[in-house]
This record gives structure tokens, sequence and C-alpha cells, in this order.
């Protein structure tokens, strides 16, 4: 069983009452909705009967059965409302855990090999995390209602007629798992299929609007456009074979509904004729099959909710790896104040090429000066920043870094990701910093100006549809959280890609002052800026 | 069959009634869904009959005549027939709602495209890629439900009710009178409840949705979380915003049920009622509302057993609401996106230039550029001549992306005149003067496709073509040592390109396609200083056979240039001759 799964019911586990009261209302609902057309057909058939005679007429207790009528109805509608309040109740509580142990999960891992960024892989993940979510309130709950009320249902049927309970047992087994097992294959089958064409449709849709200069020049906008158009066909088309194939199921679903009336009405009638059942009870236990009817009809997705949660789980668990690699890095004398890192026979190939991007490097960097990479792109400059930052961990080699704890080592990396929250949030990341030291760090980058226009400074909103910052901006705010972090060992990916050459300048200026006891490592194409003390590194 | 074009989506006042128009589109199928939606009901109907004369005939009347209808097979059959009927008809229903919603849709997607192309750039400021991207693939395609079961459901919340209703007059006036009392009541009760619901999960459905976005976000983020060590305290962040959220969702839930447990309710109650009824009529209690002063034990089977039918749409409608209000969010950006106003354009007719005139001479004359109709820079006024390569400089914001996008034709003139040969050409959507055009853009535009693709975008050429220009770009071992070379497919989870080598891919393709006026925007920002060397090299080759270079950058230093531009956003142009 996936850890995660065993952790879903653990959390379920903790919610039992909440869970369990669920569970046991929908039951009282599902018994009190077939109950009520189960006795109001008793009701009637009993009355028409002694309607008959005048003194059987007169002697028909009828209040009992209409206050038993009435009380039904009533548990029902209540019971369905309480249901309700108590699944949702329990699935959000379950939620809030896994969704936060979820993003652990995820935390615990390394995106840099197999990025996660892409559309593809984030969007069957959101997918995933959807199916996990609603695996008690669309998979347990029907499920289990649909089980017990076929049982009780049974049990009922073999009390007054057991011929007919003998001949319900093959429709009902159907019903309860046959059908169930084939819904799921129609479910889960198609299911990755349509998710590969759909995310095809997004790369096409993306391809569109990402290069319309390009297309406009080139008169390709037209079959750009039936592109799109034809790979959504294509998904579309899956999407309705995936329908009509479930809808197939439900069809023989209905189908054995309907030999289960016809068994009712047919058996019931010989059981009268031959005097096995009372007149009465023929009705009764037809609307007993109809109220079932619909249990079943709502149950038959159970299984594959469940089995699509279970998926989600499994693959949701996968993605951190059972055995995470060790940090490979090794720290010594973390109080020394000279800093060094020194790095042997250093060799990292990404597992879906052939070469490696570095091969067997040797060299040794020291504080308090700063090191330049300023190789061609392509040549592993990013590759060693990230192996150096602990992200990436090497095939062959070592890296021995002095004068710094594990937590010492920061990094800027070459894309800085804007979160949804404040600049002040987007800045501090959760740790926490006075105003002044955000201003005066907001200065240092020279964003302070862009900041003071902000509608509300340091607690405005960032982000998509409200304040995007540029390129530009972007890199200086991705420097500014470096700055905060107050690291000893600092690496820079292309910190100034995007910034004006001046402004450049004056910001590494300042950064130097802040600076001047640490290690910097920087890469980047602009030799004009490397300073008199620095240090080129090639590799 | 109506086509609905855009113009009819254009004049919509909000997102419903744009969702109206929309499901004219498939107006065909869905009046084939409520025809044999109809049919379902009346099955429905035959059945219930069925079943009640056979149990009447079984169990209530004096065997006078044999054999009595239970005992005529043909019953039998005729019953076994309805219910197959009313259980295979759902496979047509679903045939006929999947159509009409993929009709929908893809309507909707020709409508969006078509719009787009009279868009073309203007699109860009009011909506980013991906939301343009989300749209086309996300959100027109999750309205599947709305189309496909919620449209046809909605009619036959009306149309299955009012059967039922006609069907119970067979036995009497007071059920379908207690019936019909309580139609009204539904819709009434639902807009009572339903309006405060429908806004309520309305506002949940936001909630949920910002909370979803906010763990997406996260998890697109994790690597500045990690980098920061703040993963521990995200996940804590995480578990507080969603107790929050589910506290609220609680209070809205509260109400939102209230609609379908109204519903619930009536259907019960309506059983009981009818039961009682009838029990009471039997008993000989009263005799009120049957036609007959005798009636068999069939009229109370028929009546019980239709009640719950009558609110069986209702309640299927119910369950659809959520698929209403997720489609109606995505109505509103669509007409967000239709109703965007095309850039006015510059009258085209004038396109006498011949085809393929060699270009002797660009001048600009107070050309004015700008987004819409605000000016961004001082009109210019500057000649290019074959063979020169011109540096235009400026800070951020002095509109030299704009003038570039201008000069291609790809945003129109606020005012001025450019001048081809000292003839005046109105250059904005001119097709053949785009043809002319090589522009590379400062985010390298590449498709998500082959690098094959890529470089030819429709045209042809021979590999060897393509990898002489990948060598003038400095991309051919690049692409030497990408898995199936040529053929390698660039995608957003591929992490082989990088930044620079994206945009030598981007400039090979200007290389290969010879343009006479090349556009470069920040072309160097990403290359590295011996990538940069070589690229100026090879920019001076492409002029040597009389192209006209004008670059972008606030970089580069002018002695590689025969002209230097230097843009200023308030005071005028100044141009240099170095």
């Amino acid at each position: 069983m996936p850890e995660l799964l065993k952790r879903y019911f653990q959390l379920l586990w903790q919610q039992r009452g909440m869970a369990t009261l669920g569970l046991l209302l929908a039951t009282i609902t599902a018994l009190a909705g077939i109950a009520l057309l189960a006795v109001s057909g008793w009701f009637i058939s009993a009355t028409a009967l002694a309607g008959l005679s005048l003194a059987a007429a007169h002697g028909f207790n009828y209040f009992a059965p209409g206050a038993i009528v009435r009380g039904l109805s009533i548990a029902r509608t209540f019971g369905r409302y309480g249901e309700r309040l108590t699944t949702h109740e329990a699935t959000f509580r379950v939620i809030s855990h896994l969704r936060s142990e979820m993003f652990a999960t995820l935390a615990k891992h390394n995106w840099q090999e197999q990025p996660l960024n892409s559309h593809e892989a984030s969007s069957r993940l959101l997918d995933d995390i959807r199916h996990a979510e609603s695996l008690y309130l669309s998979a347990l709950v029907p499920g289990l209602v649909m089980l017990l009320s076929a049982l009780l249902y049974l049990a009922t049927v073999m009390l007054f007629l057991p011929e007919l309970g003998l001949w319900l047992l093959l429709p009902l087994l159907i019903s309860v798992a046959v059908l169930p097992t084939l819904y799921l294959r129609q479910v889960l089958q198609p299911q990755n299929t349509l998710h590969q064409q759909r995310s095809q449709q997004w790369s096409d849709a993306h391809s569109l609007f990402s290069n319309l200069r390009t297309l406009i020049l080139f008169d390709r906008l037209t079959p750009q456009s039936d592109k799109l158009c034809q790979s959504a066909a294509i998904a579309d088309q899956t999407e309705q074979q995936a329908s009509n194939a479930r809808q197939r199921v439900q069809a023989l679903n209905q189908l054995v509904q309907a030999s289960m009336i016809l068994l009712v009405l047919w058996q019931g009638i010989e059981g009268f004729a031959s005097g096995r059942l009372e007149g009465t009870l023929l009705l009764m236990l037809l609307l007993l099959t109809l109220g079932l009817q619909e249990v079943l009809t709502t149950g038959s997705s159970a299984l594959a909710a469940f089995a699509l949660g279970y998926r989600a789980l499994e693959r949701i668990g996968q993605l951190s790896p059972v055995h995470p690699q060790p940090d490979q890095r090794q720290f010594i004398e973390p109080g020394n104040p000279a800093i060094r890192i020194d790095i042997d026979h250093l060799s990292y190939r990404y597992p879906n090429r052939q070469q490696a991007t570095i091969d067997h490097l040797n060299t040794r960097l020291q504080g308090p000066y700063w090191y330049w990479l300023t190789n061609p792109s392509g040549r592993g400059k990013t590759t060693l920043m990230q192996l150096l930052a602990g992200q990436l961990q090497p095939q062959q080699g070592q890296i021995t870094c002095s004068g710094a704890g594990i937590k010492q080592i920061g990094m800027m990396p070459q894309q800085i990701s804007l979160l949804q929250g404040s600049l002040r949030f987007n800045l501090c990341l959760h740790q926490h910093y006075s105003d002044a030291e955000l201003w005066q760090v907001l200065k240092t980058v020279e964003l302070d100006q862009w900041a003071s226009q902000l509608p509300r400074q340091l607690d405005s909103w960032l982000g998509k549809g409200s304040h995007q910052p540029s390129g530009g901006e972007m890199k200086r705010l991705g420097l500014a959280r470096l700055i905060l972090q107050d690291r000893r060992i600092l690496l820079l990916d292309e910190p100034t890609a995007g910034i004006d050459a001046e402004r450049s300048v004056r910001i590494l200026q300042r950064l130097r002052q802040q600076w001047h006891n640490r290690l910097v490592v920087i890469s980047s194409h602009e030799c004009g800026l490397i300073g008199e003390d620095d240090v080129e590194l090639r590799l | 069959m109506s086509q609905i074009n855009i113009s009819t989506l254009q004049r919509c006042a909000n997102g419903q009634q744009l969702l109206r128009q929309a499901g004219k589109i498939s107006r065909r199928e869905n009046l084939w869904l409520t025809l044999t939606g109809a049919l379902q009901t009346a099955t429905t109907i035959a059945v219930t009959g069925l079943i009640a004369l056979l149990i009447n005939s079984a169990v209530y009347t004096e065997a006078l005549t044999t054999p009595v209808l239970w005992q005529h097979s043909g019953s039998w059959l005729l019953l076994a027939a309805l219910l197959t009927v009313r259980a295979l008809l759902p496979l047509w229903q679903t045939r006929l709602a999947d159509s009409a919603s993929v009709r929908v849709r893809n309507r909707l997607r020709a409508i969006v495209l078509e719009h787009c192309a009279t868009l073309q750039l203007s699109l860009e400021q009011p909506f980013s890629h991906a939301e343009l991207s989300n749209l086309l693939s996300g959100e027109i395609d999750s309205t599947r439900d709305y189309f496909a079961e919620f449209l046809p459901q909605q009619r036959l919340a009306m149309l299955a009710p009012l059967m039922i209703i006609i069907a119970c007059l067979w036995s009497g006036w007071l059920v379908p009178l207690l019936l019909a009392l309580t139609a009204p009541l539904v819709p009434l009760f639902m807009i009572i409840v339903g309006h405060k619901a429908a806004a309520a999960s309305q506002r949940n459905l936001t909630e949920l949705t910002r909370l979803g976005n906010l763990l997406s976000d996260r998890i697109k983020g994790i690597c500045a979380l990690q980098l920061a060590d703040s993963c521990d305290a995200e996940q804590q962040h995480l578990f507080r915003q969603s107790e929050q959220f589910r506290h609220s969702t609680m209070q809205v839930l509260r109400l939102a049920f209230l609609s379908g447990t109204l519903l619930e309710f009536f259907s019960a109650i309506s059983i009981a009622l009818v039961a009682v009824y009838l029990g009471l009529l039997y008993l000989d209690k009263y005799q009120i509302g049957m036609w007959q002063e005798q009636f068999s034990l069939s009229h109370g089977v028929f009546l019980l057993m239709l009640a719950p039918e009558f609110y069986l749409p209702l309640r299927r409608l119910g369950a659809l609401y959520h698929a209403r209000a997720d489609t109606s969010s995505v109505a509103t950006h669509l007409l967000r996106l239709i109703q965007l106003p095309p850039p006015c354009a510059v009258t085209n007719d004038d396109q006498s230039q011949p085809d393929n005139a060699p270009v002797r001479q660009i001048s600009l004359q107070q050309l004015q550029t700008g987004y819409g109709s605000t000016a961004i820079a001082p009109p210019h006024n500057f000649t290019l001549l074959p063979g020169q390569r011109i540096l235009l400089k400026g800070p951020s914001g002095a509109g030299k992306s704009t003038l570039l996008d201008t000069l291609a034709g790809l945003q129109p003139a606020l005012s001025g005149t450019l001048l081809l040969n000292g003839v005046s050409i109105a250059v904005y959507n001119n097709r053949r003067w785009q043809q002319r055009i090589g522009y590379m853009t400062q985010q390298p535009e590449l498709l998500f496709d082959t690098v094959r693709n890529n470089l030819c975008l429709g045209r042809e050429f021979t590999d060897a073509e393509l990898f002489t220009a990948l060598q003038q770009a400095s991309a051919d071992t690049l692409v030497a040592e990408l898995p199936g070379q040529l053929d390698y497919r660039i995608s957003d989870s591929g992490g082989f390109l990088s930044g620079g080598q994206a945009q030598r891919i981007a400039l090979a393709r200007v290389f290969l396609h010879q343009p006479a006026l090349l556009l470069l925007d920040e072309p160097t920002a990403n290359l590295d200083q011996q990538t940069a060397q070589q690229f100026m090299a090879s920019l001076k080759r492409f002029c040597a056979t009389g192209g006209i270079v004008l670059l972008s950058s606030h970089r580069d230093s002018a002695d590689q240039f025969d002209q230097v531009i230097a843009l200023q956003p308030l005071t005028s142009a100044e141009v240099s001759h170095a």
C-alpha cells in the first residue's frame, strides 16, 4: 500500500467520529428513502385490500403506518442534510492535513533533474491532488452505503420470499461487483490518454500565443490555429469515446436493474398465486427494489473513484524517491573564519544525457574572493552552481566546504519565481525581517522607488493580474532575497541579465561592500562587470 | 441550422447571455435531446402504468375473465421491451449530448482564434500567454458538463414534470393538483434559497480555486522556498489556510445544501402525502379527488410510483449546478477577450510596391509609435540604407521594442509616414512587407515543435541550408549534440535548451530566411562574449550582401555600427552618424 494512502487512512481514522457519523447518516438516509417507498407501497395495497370489505376497512389502524411514513420522509430529508454536512466536514479536515503533507513530500525532493515546472507535470499533479482529496466523499461513502443497502435488501427479500432472494442474487452481484469493475476500466484507461492529449493541446496553444510575432511575420498564424483546433478535436474525441464507454456500462446497469424489476414482479405474482406471499407485500417488494436501484446507480462509480484516488496517492508518493540521495557535500570546521570550497574530481551527468556536463573538475574557491564563471552557455555553469548548492548530487567526486555550515550556502537561481503574495512575503519567504531591513535591502538593489510606487508598498500583492515585475525587477527581487538570507557562501546564477549595465555596476558595487568577507560565485556572460580582485574561473 | 458568429457574441451584455447564445450553436442536438428526454419520461409513465395494471390484475381484481392480464405473456414482453428502451435511451442521449458540447466548444474555439487573428499584438497587453493558453486548452474544455448535461436537463426539468402531471390526470385531480401546487414552490424556494446559495457557492468555488491556485503556486515556486529554508513554514501556512477555508466553506455549505435538501423534502413528503391520501381514500374515510367513485389498486400504484419521478429531473438539475457556476466564469473570460476592439488599422490599399523590388532606402518621417492612442516616444525621423548596421539605443521604456514592432508591420503607427524607396508605404498588416522582415524578439520565440519546423516555419529548405544557417548563428554544434538533432522536439519539460541556446536557434532562423530588413531586440543579452563577437561578425557578413540590420540594445558599444539612434522617452530622438 502506498505510504500516502496509509497516511490518508490514518488521517481519516483521526477524524473517525465525524467520518463514521457521515457514513451512518448516509446509510440512514439511503435506508429511510428505500423504506419510505416500501412502507408507502405496503400501506396503499393494504388499505386497498382492506377497503374491499367494510368491516376490514373499519378496523384498519391507519395511524401507525401514517406516522411511520411521515417519520421516514422526515428522516430522509434531514438525514440527507446532515450527511452532506458531516461528510464534507470530515473530508475538509482530512484535506487540510493531506494538502500540507503532500506539499512537504514534494518539498523533500530536488526538482532540478526532473523539472516540475512543465505544464504536463504540474497539471498532472494538481489532477492527482484533486482525486486524492475526494477519496472518502466519492468513493468510500457511496461504496459502503451501496454494499450495506444491498445486503439489507437481500435479507428483507429473503425474509418474505426466499425463492425471489435466490433469483436476485446474481443481478445484485453484477450490480455491486461486476459493473463497478467494468466502470473502473472505462475510467482509468482513457484517463492517461486524455491527459496527454490535453497537454499536447496546451502546448499548441502556448506555442501560438508566445510566438505571435514570428507567426504573424511568417504568415503561420492560421496553420498554428488549425493545429490547435486539431489537437483539441483529437482530445475531444477521446473524451467522447470515454464518455460513451462509461454510458455503455451504465446502460448495462440499467438492463440488470430492469431484469430485477421483472424478476420481482414475476416471482411476486407467482408467490401470491401460490399463496406464499401476501398480496399487500407485492407492491412493497417492488418499491423496495426501485428504492435500492437509486442507491446502486450512485454507487456504481465508487470503485472507479477509489482507484483514481489510490493511483493519485501512489503517484504523488512516487515523486519523492524511496531512498533520497544523501547530501554528499562535506562541511568541516564551520566556525573557521576563512571560507573555502574544495572541489575534487567532480563529475555530473544528467540522467537523460550521454555526455557528462561536468567532467572531473578540480578546483579550489576561497573567500573573500569573487569567482566568475564566464563560459559559453551550455558548459555547466548552472550545473556547478546547483551542485554547490546541494540541489544536484554528483556521480563522482567531492565538494568540501570549510568555514561554513550547510545552512550557510545561499543561492540566487537563474529563474526567479514570484510567489502569489505580497511584496513582503516575496522578500521574507516566511522568515522575519523588520520594515527597516526590507527597505534597506530594496535600496541596495534599487527597487525602493519601484516599491514605494506600489499602492500598498510592502504589502502590495504581486503576481498575475496585479503588479507583475519585469524581468530585470525579478532579478533584483531575487538578489534582495539572497541579501536578506545573509549566507556566508553566495552563489549567483546570471544575476544581472536584463539589468542595465550602469545599474548592474552600481548594485555590484554595493554588494561588494556588503559581502566583503564572504565567498561569492557568479555565473555571468558580462565580463565587463568583473572586478580587479576577482577571479575568472573556466570550466 | 444557425451559425452563431462573433458579432452575435460580442453584443452580449454578460457571461450568462453569452452562454445562452453559445447554447444555440447546438440547437439541433438540443431539440433531439429534449425529444429523447420526453420519450424517456413517456416510457417511464408507460412502464409505471403497465406495472400498476399487472399488480392490480394479480392482487386486486377477482378473476372474472380468464386469463387475466398477468397471465398474458404479451404484457410481460411489452414490459420487458419498455424497460429495455428505457435502459438504452441514455446511450443515445449521451452521444447527442457529447456531440452537442463538442460542437459548441469547437465553435467557441474557432471564434476566439478568429478574433485573436484580428487582434494580433493587441492581445498581449490585457492577457498573458498563460491566460490565453489556459482559456483555449483548459477552460473551454471544462464547459463540457454545462453544454452536454446542464442545458438539456434545464429543459427537461420543465417538460418532464408537466408530462407526469398530465399522466396523473388519468386517475384523478387531487394528486396532480398537489404536485402542481408544489411545482411552482420549488423554483420559488430555489430562487429564495438557491440565489443565496448560488452566490455563496460561487464565493466558495472562488475560495476553493484560490486555495488550489495557492498550492499549485507554491509547488511551482518550491525551489525558492527550498533555497530560503522555508518549506516547513510554508507547510504550516498551507495547513492554516486550508483550515481557514474549511471554516468559511462549511458556513457556506450549511446554506448551500438547503436548496438540495428542499428538493429532497418535497420529493419525500409528496410520497408520504400521496400514500396517506390514497390509503384513507381506500378506507372510505372521504371521497375526494378521484374521477370515479370506486377505483382499483392500479390507480394507487400508478400515482405512488410517479410521485418521486416528478421531482427527479429537478434533483438532477440541482446536482449539475456546479457546472453552471464553473462555466459562467469561463464565459466572463471569453467575453472579455472577444469584446477587445481590434487595433484601428491604417488603410491598407497602398500595395503598389512591386513584390521584390530591391530596398534602396527606408525613411521614417515624423513616425509616431505607441499603443492604442498613447504615444510612447517622440516621433522618429531617420533613414536606413542597404548594408547598414544601425544601433537603437535607449533606456527601458524609451520605445525601442515598439518601434521595432511598428517597423515590422505588427503595430499600427499613430501618425507619420514610412517611405520605401521614396514612396509612402503602409506597412501595418502588409503581408508583402512582412515577408521581407526578419525579427528576433527579446524572449526568443520558439514553438513547442521540432528544431527543423522551428527553422523552416512552413517554407522548404534542405538540411545543408539549415546547418549553414545554424553555423552562422554558432548553433550548429549545439543542434548536432541534441538527441535527434534537427528532429529534436523543443518542449517546456526538456530542459535541454538554455536561454542562450534558444536565442541562437532563433537567430539561425532569421539568417535562414534572408530578410531585407533584420530587426533584433536585445539579441546579445543572453550571449557570452565569444558568441556575441561571432554574432556581430555574422551580422557584418549579412550586411555585406545588402541587408539592413536594426538592433536594439542598452549595452553594445557604438563602434561596431554605422549609425546610432538614441531614443529618449521625453526628449526628441537624436541621430548621430558614427
